[in-house]
């Protein structure tokens, strides 16, 4: 028996107690390996919110695992993997390797202070992995998504018209993301601050997230629960490893630049000089009342903005996630003010997956493993055709563990490629090894 | 009822808090599967509705009937704040049926709706195997 090779497993659990679905899942991914597993990524529904709670999850986890097992992890809305497609449950990749150093780091309040709360998690991960002398090196950062007060009129309504002033909205809006920390995850700041404290590693991202009620989410690290916090694992391997984002965006001729917007580049308030909501929907031919809060998703998460971060004409997608008065709410800042409505059909969402499984082609080995952060978006628009999704992976992956983790504005980073944080994306980390 | 697991798959999904009521039904309402419990589980705000969404239900029902064959597999409709979802289950007339808050995320609840028809299609092939075994 060849002891020094990688093993890497997929735990699942459909089970609704929380602890017993902790045991379950912790269980299955570490019952084909024989070694303890190197590290842990555990990934849940909010679900286990209402039955036991996410501490006795994590009790559950650690009834099996070994107690020093680097565990992270988070609440995602759902997730596929070698066994099926769900929006409930829990699920846990498990890696086994006797040439890995790992290291795990946490940050909080970042939807306070999410640079602060980015380099108190790369303290973290650079102290662990100080003395590793592996090349290849990779970093899973789960960051606390955008959280909406759980008050009215927000609540689950994505279209406000509210007898409130929209003004006064906005204002309590900037209050409660400083003093609740609920508002937007600010995780593309965190993210850019990690790229710059670890520029030669390889990166995947994803922002925590709830059912998509979008109230509240949480980390995992050890056997902790946290919250506006990010939660990261840093490898390093003898095993190569590769990431990619894609998202097959076309962009459409419907172009504009943004005249007004908060101060962060999140909420836009008009563009072309013009109240933002009413004239997006000019421009698109639609009618003033046909977005409501029923048909939101099948309706403007087919045409996010192109939007570009870094003052390129490169334009990425980002979801209108609300709509608040007349303005516009976004996840991601951006710098540029010019724009452009993208568009995308299903066949186009899962020709993301073609394009993206493609680069890692011309690779020498089969992938070993992968982890995969796609958008919560294109879960919510392909509905139970989403098993077209998996089945590419299952394709290309055969065997061989993989989970796609649906999460909230997610990104890759490669020193070659840069930072790609965007919404509506398809993001994969591929391990493989190397050629002797 | 209490030891059919087409009711226990239906019990899981009534654990949602957005699905209200549910259950695998048939034109005419004759032979539809109910929860463990019947319809004591159903979420009581839909007792102001039900029979306005009974009726709607099974004229949904019939066109399910009369359509399945040529490969009719999933019906929606939105009832005052309510969505009805139709997932048909197939080569037969009947419907896994979900009535769910309109403001629910149903992208989300459709994945498991989907998982509940498949492992309803997996249960009935396991009884039909097993009573094929056994003539």
């Amino acid at each position: 028996m060849n002891t020094s090779k990688l093993e890497a497993s997929i735990g699942f659990s459909r089970k609704w107690d929380a602890r017993e679905a902790g045991r379950e899942v912790a269980k299955s991914a570490i019952k084909d390996l024989i070694r303890p597993p190197n590290f842990f990524v555990l990934f849940s529904t909010i679900h286990y919110e209402k039955h036991g709670g996410f501490q006795e999850l994590l009790n559950g986890v650690f009834d099996i695992l070994p107690h020093n097992t680097p565990l992270i992890g988070g609440t995602v809305s759902g997730f596929s993997n070698n066994y099926g497609v769900y929006a409930r449950g829990a699920t846990a990749l498990a890696v086994s390797y006797p040439h890995m150093d790992v290291a795990i780091g946490y940050g909080k309040n970042t939807k306070r202070n999410p640079k602060k709360a980015a380099r108190q998690c790369a303290k973290m991960i650079k102290e662990g992995l100080k003395d590793s002398k592996y090349e290849n090196k990779f970093l899973l950062n789960l960051i606390s998504a955008s959280e909406l007060p759980d008050m009215p009129p927000f609540n689950r309504k994505k279209i406000i018209k509210s007898s409130l002033s929209i003004k006064l909205l906005i204002r309590f809006f900037s209050f409660s993301q400083y003093v609740l920390q609920k508002g937007a995850g600010r995780d593309d700041e965190v993210m850019r601050e990690l790229t710059k404290l670890f520029p030669d590693y390889y990166m995947l991202g994803g922002g925590t997230l709830d059912d998509e009620k979008n109230l509240r989410n949480y980390q995992f690290f050890n056997n902790r629960v946290l919250k506006s916090s990010v939660v990261s694992l840093g490898i390093k391997t003898k095993y190569k490893l590769d990431v990619c984002t894609t998202h097959n965006m076309k962009k459409t001729d419907i172009n504009f630049n943004i005249t007004r917007s908060s101060k962060d580049g999140r909420i836009i308030h008009e563009i072309d000089g013009k109240p933002a909501a009413s004239e997006l929907q000019k421009r698109l031919n639609w009618s003033g009342d046909l977005i409501t809060n029923e048909n939101f998703y099948p309706t403007i998460y087919y045409f996010p903005l192109g939007f570009s971060s870094d003052d390129n004409k490169n334009l990425g997608p980002r979801i209108i996630g609300a709509i608040y008065g007349e303005s516009l709410v976004t996840v991601i800042s951006a710098k540029s003010s010019y724009g452009s409505i993208l568009t995308i059909d299903g066949k186009g969402l899962l020709k993301a997956i073609d394009d993206n499984l493609k680069t890692f082609h011309d690779k020498p080995n089969k992938p070993k493993f992968g982890l995969i952060a796609s958008c919560t978006a294109r879960l919510e628009t392909l509905e139970e055709y989403i098993y077209q999704e998996r089945e590419r992976l299952l394709d290309y992956f055969s065997e061989k563990p993989f989970i796609i983790f649906y999460v909230g504005g997610e990104s890759t980073y490669s020193p070659e490629k840069g930072l790609k944080f965007v919404n509506m994306s398809f993001n994969t980390a591929i391990f493989w090894k190397e050629v002797n | 009822m209490k030891d059919d697991p087409i009711a226990r798959v239906l019990d899981d999904l009534l654990k949602f808090d957005d699905i209200l009521a549910c259950m695998v039904g048939r034109r005419g309402m004759i032979d539809s599967i109910l929860p463990s419990d019947g319809t004591d589980s159903f979420k009581p705000e839909i007792n102001e509705i039900w029979d306005i969404v009974r009726r709607t239900m099974d004229s949904q029902l019939s066109v399910i009937s009369e359509f399945s064959q040529v490969g009719l597999k999933r019906l929606n409709f939105q009832l005052q704040d309510y969505d009805v979802m139709f997932y048909v289950i197939p080569d037969t007339e009947n419907a896994l049926v979900a009535i769910v808050r309109a403001l629910a995320n149903r992208g989300l609840i459709a994945v498991e709706m989907e998982n509940a028809r498949r492992e309803i299609i997996r249960i009935r092939e396991e009884e039909e195997k097993k009573l094929f075994a056994t003539t």
